[in-house]
């Protein structure tokens, strides 16, 4: 008999348009997957604003939110700091870490994301290695070492410490 | 990237300000570390002036919640709603790990909320996949421009 362990899954909601960089993520984080990551990751992946919106509200009546969210910045119908701002004015969905991805930026993005409580702001590193480096230190970051408080049914994901 | 960081440390426990301070000496020479070890001298070095006026503004602020009888929580609060402070990210790194703690930090728009390890080993390798993260591959306003 074969026994197969169920890992506890981490779910990343991606808003971002273009589908080659959808694909180019989820590749990223499959390759830094490790044998012994006590955990799976799922990404949800969204085109856009709006859509993030309504998939947002579906999760939460199912009791469950994603535990972090990427946003690239240009994203069409409701752009990514308008989207930031939606989420972090929303009694429940402000506790999701949100980061806002760019593949390039002007000073004041950085600040009006801030402004509006993104959690971080990233630029989208230009070589496909460096990126590779950017999503593991991500998700260690986010899943290793903070702590991200799961919102809707009181279940909070805590790491040992 | 060569880039002069400022963090300021809120913390009272000696020997996490001293594992930081030692690590960050080795971790980066571009770092400067200011410390304030209690909830008046942080509120001092942060409010006392105009943001305009404060000659150099820290790019991360590090949070202990326990300084001062628990007045973490109050000063993360103040630093979230003030219009210009509320852009420099604030990482909550505390040895609680009280659930309203947690919610209240994500709440009051805590960038990150970390439990301090109890492991010093551990406590090492944070810090490095912190400042890793932080200071590598996240853009923070950086106040010489603006």
């Amino acid at each position: 008999m074969e026994l197969i362990e169920i890992k506890p899954l981490k779910s990343i909601l991606l808003v971002e348009d273009n589908p080659a960089h959808v694909l180019i993520t989820k590749e990223a984080f499959s390759e830094v997957k490790l044998e012994n990551d006590n955990y799976d990751i799922e990404i949800i992946d969204v085109r856009d604003g709006i859509e993030a919106l309504k998939l947002l509200s579906k999760f939460k009546s199912q009791g469950s939110l994603p535990d972090l969210i990427l946003i690239d910045i240009n994203i069409p119908l409701l752009n990514g700091l308008d989207l930031l701002k939606k989420i972090k004015s929303h009694k429940h969905y402000k506790r999701i870490p949100s980061i806002i991805i760019t593949n390039g930026s002007r000073i004041h993005e950085i600040e009006d994301a801030y402004k509006r409580y993104a959690n971080a702001f990233i630029i989208k590193p230009f070589r496909y290695d460096d990126f590779l480096e950017m999503i593991q230190v991500m998700k260690l970051f986010w899943f290793e070492y903070a702590t991200i408080p799961i919102n809707t049914n009181g279940r909070l994901n805590k790491n040992e410490g | 990237m060569i880039r002069r960081t400022e963090i300021l440390l809120i913390d009272d426990d000696p020997e996490d300000i001293m594992l930081f301070t030692n690590l960050i000496e080795e971790f980066d020479s571009h770092i400067n570390l200011k410390i304030a070890q209690n909830y008046v001298d942080a509120v001092d070095l942060l409010f006392q002036k105009h943001f305009d006026e404060i000659q150099s503004k820290p790019h991360i602020i590090l949070l202990e919640l326990t300084i001062s009888n628990h007045k973490g929580i109050q000063l993360l609060k103040s630093i979230k709603e003030h219009s210009e402070y509320r852009k420099i990210p604030v990482l909550v790194v505390t040895k609680s790990n009280n659930s309203h703690d947690i919610w209240n930090s994500y709440d009051y728009n805590v960038n990150a909320y970390i439990q301090k390890p109890k492991s010093k080993e551990r406590y090492l390798s944070l810090i490095s996949i912190m400042l890793k993260f932080w200071m590598e591959m996240v853009s923070i306003p950086d106040y010489t421009w603006s």
